[in-house]
């Protein structure tokens, strides 16, 4: 069995597992790998249909409905040939320093690939939006050297190279007029005419989940929502390199999840990858779903590479509790604790080699502790917080 | 039907979808309608000697309905064109994206800032309807002809004024206007002995002298000239043909109703006047209005006649039809219109290319360098300070910008050096023909004397010459030749500016 047809097994499970959403997205993202109109109109009248009410997320007849849909979408793909694995962006030694304001981000190196996500993160400040900046070519770097390597990224037409490069502020202008017609406008210019026009834009819509949002106006949608629509016209033009700035601000929870799984499966498409570099301060989210990490510092990267390759020496346990100082020491006495800190909200607790997160768990469990929340971050950049 | 359109526009063509262009078209070809048809309701035969020109019909107050008109189009179709910008979005566009959008602003600008011609055109093509060229040509021969027995003043019939006695002189067409005896009293008058001579004759003053047209349009092909009119004269004295004077007159009569001039005339009396005796000296002026004032009373005429009216009325009608003189003036309006609507586009394109940052400082700065060279051109004294000092300008802000963008630097800089450039650019060639014609005039008063024939200024100057014989379509030629300019060059260079980094 090839890869696309795990993938639409994969689909099919969740369906049968009562996934619905989840199987939902993935129907949507198995279609649009196909670029074949056929399947978008047959998927698009899916989408209408299981819109139409909410019972009919539950029916009986959904999974029928999804099977037939599978049975359209296996016939209407092609298998792609391989995908390039190379360095998408080369950023070696890039630094800049502003003429006004003390802040300078220090030389850095990034290597994105195709299907990669690397998160960058830190605090306020700490030159998260400049890098992004740098390689977005906005800034001009102060020593070093950017290699881009998409499709017309070798010509030397600048404006050609930086229309394969999405980037996405923190703060998206505002659209004016209908959000639809924003969407069908950047459409064309993909290269989709007429009919074409319509159903890539609405399939792309279906996928980002904005189809009751479509005949709103800017102002009458959300941050969040806003986010999304914004990603919706970067994606309607197929770009091969995604640059987001702090897309997660402005979301709740759920969104956050639902953004983050959104790309990741983006960067796995099989027909199109996007290579993914997004910003922000919800380090967890982004740590589950990145490849590597950039931990920034007063303009310093404190991780390059992939996280797992950088992990710290020993094990480090984020964890809150109501128990005070005294009982945790207590508690942890029989492991090789070498130093405990509380910033007031949690405390972080630093072992030695040889213990385990499980012994941890064990102590914890023996001695009874209230804990409201406990992480192994020894693998993670939040250790540097 | 409209969001059908619409819809194609939007999924088939974006750059006719984000310009508008056929909904701001059919607007201003529904509005060049009205003020076409408006041009034609305002006008009749019976109303033309009220107004001044062509221009006048409408008057102040059609002129700011105009350009109110044209503001609130403008506006609207900004409204919607400024929605969507995919240069700036770096969406990938064709080869001639940029060019065909410029080209599609300036037709927006051109058709929407020239309601008020077409409200001309509506007054012209009335005119026409009821005195097309052929008509009017009869129309000038029938009053140049009566106005031979309509005096107004004294000179046209003095016995030096006639044909024969024209042709004598070296300014064969400038006429004795030392008529009266008290313009006589000046001894100093180089044909003082001439005129007392002439004035003693008994035919000093008749209708027989008479070589002079009343008016005097265009060329056109079948109009008399002062001979013509004369020999007819002649030829109507001599035969003592009453009858064929008698229907001049009323030709011209019907032509005053027609036109609705003001007069009060009496056929017989002039046929008698003219044939009075065989000198036909009986010249009684007709004055120019139905009042004359004597001592504080206003007294009324017998007989008068508004030549201005009539005068006016011809004038009005001959600016209407399609002479090569009148074709010349309509060029020269539209290149006015032209060269608005381009330097409207420029800036207009200036805000789509660039960030408003850069926009805001070039205009703001445009203010500043004008009134910094005005105020050199002012103190320096030298009359070509401006046009050299703004040529050197606008080398200088095309230069600039190709060096920082090509180093990388001074993004800033580059975007409002640009800017600049693009703003005087279409006048340069305005600015060099300012200065070709600022030396020829010095060379002329060197070299030669302004009653130099033309031949002569064509040799020792030629390219002077041709320059300031063709300014008007060098004017039109540089205005189409910016527009490519502006579409093919400038649009690329903002391309190569939009994706510079900033420092």
């Amino acid at each position: 069995m090839n890869y696309f047809n795990n993938r639409l097994q994969e689909v099919n499970n969740y369906f049968l597992n009562g996934d619905v959403h989840l199987g939902y997205r993935r129907l949507l993202d198995a279609a649009i790998e196909t670029n074949n109109f056929d399947v978008y109109e047959a998927t698009l009248q899916f989408c209408d249909w299981y819109d139409a009410d909410e019972k009919n997320k539950t029916s009986a007849t959904l999974h029928q409905k999804v099977q037939d849909l599978l049975a359209v979408i296996t016939n209407g793909h092609k298998e792609n040939t391989a995908v390039d694995s190379t360095a998408k962006i080369e950023a070696n030694g890039i630094s800049k320093k502003y003429a006004h304001g003390k802040f300078s981000l220090a030389k850095t190196n990034v290597e994105l690939h195709t299907g990669q996500i690397i998160g960058l993160v830190g605090e306020n400040g700490n030159g998260k939006t400049t890098l992004l900046r740098l390689l977005n070519g906005e800034l001009q770097s102060d020593s070093g050297t950017i290699t881009y390597r998409y499709k017309n990224s070798s010509t030397t037409n600048k404006y050609n190279v930086k229309s394969g490069l999405a980037f996405i502020p923190q703060r998206p202008q505002s659209w004016y007029g209908g959000l639809m017609e924003n969407l069908q406008y950047a459409s064309c210019f993909t290269g989709y005419k007429g009919h074409q026009n319509f159903l890539w834009t609405e399939m792309i819509v279906a996928r980002m989940g904005l189809r009751q949002f479509r005949t709103y106006n800017w102002s009458r949608i959300s941050s969040g929502y806003k986010m999304r629509f914004e990603l919706a016209r970067t994606l309607i033009q197929k770009p091969e390199v995604l640059l987001l700035d702090e897309p997660l601000a402005n979301l709740d929870m759920l969104a956050q999840q639902i953004i983050l799984e959104d790309l990741r499966f983006l960067a796995q498409s099989h027909t199109a990858p996007l290579s993914i570099i997004l910003s922000s301060q919800q380090l967890y989210e982004v740590e589950k779903v990145s490849d590597s990490v950039i931990f920034l510092r007063n303009g310093v990267a404190q991780i390059e590479g992939g996280v797992a390759a950088e992990k710290a020496v020993g094990l480090t346990i984020e964890l809150e509790t109501t128990a005070n100082r005294i009982v945790l020491q207590k508690a942890f006495s029989s492991l090789p604790l070498q130093k405990l800190s509380f910033n007031g909200g949690v405390y972080i607790l630093y072992f030695d080699n040889g213990a385990t997160f499980n012994q941890v768990l064990a102590a914890i469990a023996q001695e009874g502790l209230p804990v409201k929340y406990i992480r192994d971050i020894s693998s993670s950049s939040r250790r540097f917080f | 039907m409209l969001n059908k359109i619409n819809n194609y526009l939007l999924t088939h063509n974006p750059l006719l979808w984000n310009s508008r262009i056929v909904w701001v078209l059919l607007c201003n070809v529904v509005l060049h309608l009205l003020f076409f048809l408006a041009g034609l309701a305002s006008i009749s035969a019976k109303t033309i000697s009220s107004f001044y020109g062509v221009w006048s019909v409408g008057g102040g107050s059609l002129i700011t309905f105009s350009v109110l008109c044209s503001l609130l189009v403008i506006i609207v179709w900004l409204v919607f064109y400024l929605r969507n910008n995919a240069f700036k979005n770096f969406y990938r566009i064709g080869k001639w994206y940029l060019a065909k959008e410029f080209f599609l602003i300036f037709i927006v600008v051109l058709t929407s800032i020239s309601y008020f011609e077409s409200f001309n055109y509506g007054v012209k093509s009335k005119v026409r309807s009821f005195t097309g060229t052929d008509v009017f040509v009869k129309e000038v021969n029938t009053i140049n002809q009566a106005m031979v027995y309509l005096p107004g003043e004294k000179s046209s019939y003095f016995f030096l004024n006639s044909c024969a006695e024209k042709e004598k002189r070296e300014d064969g067409t400038q006429e004795i206007t030392y008529v009266d005896s008290s313009g006589l009293s000046n001894y100093n008058y180089p044909n003082y002995a001439a005129i007392r001579n002439a004035l003693r004759r008994p035919d000093a003053l008749s209708y027989r002298n008479y070589c002079k047209k009343f008016f005097s349009p265009w060329s056109y092909e079948g109009l008399w000239d002062n001979k013509k009119i004369s020999a007819e004269n002649t030829q109507l004295l001599n035969t003592k043909n009453e009858a064929a004077l008698r229907g001049i007159l009323q030709s011209f009569f019907t032509l005053t109703s027609k036109y609705n001039i003001d007069s009060r005339l009496n056929i017989d009396t002039i046929i008698n006047l003219v044939f009075s005796n065989g000198y036909h000296s009986g010249i009684k002026l007709i004055p120019e209005q139905e009042f004359r004032d004597e001592y504080g009373k206003s007294i009324q005429n017998p007989f008068y006649l508004t030549r201005y009216d009539l005068s006016r009325t011809l004038d009005f009608i001959n600016d209407c039809l399609p002479n090569p003189e009148n074709l010349e003036d309509q060029k020269s309006t539209w290149m006015i219109i032209g060269y608005v609507a381009l330097s409207f586009s420029i800036l207009l394109l200036c805000y789509r290319r660039f960030s408003r940052k850069v926009f805001l400082i070039s205009v703001v700065g445009t203010i500043v360098w004008a009134i910094v060279v005005g105020l050199f051109a002012a103190t320096s004294g030298e009359s070509l300070t401006i046009p050299v000092l703004l040529l050197c300008l606008c080398f200088l802000f095309l230069v600039a910008p190709f060096v920082s963008m090509k180093e990388n630097a001074a993004k800033t800089f580059s975007g409002v050096s640009l800017n600049w450039h693009v703003y005087l650019v279409p006048f340069v060639v305005m600015l060099l023909v300012w200065l070709i014609s600022d030396y020829y005039s010095s060379q002329q008063i060197v070299h030669t004397n302004y009653d130099t024939a033309d031949e002569l200024k064509k040799l020792r100057f030629p390219i002077s010459y041709w320059v300031t014989e063709n300014t008007t379509n060098i004017f039109l030629v540089n205005l189409f030749l910016m527009i490519a300019y502006v579409a093919l060059a400038f649009n690329k260079w903002a391309k190569r500016w939009v994706v510079m980094a900033e420092e």
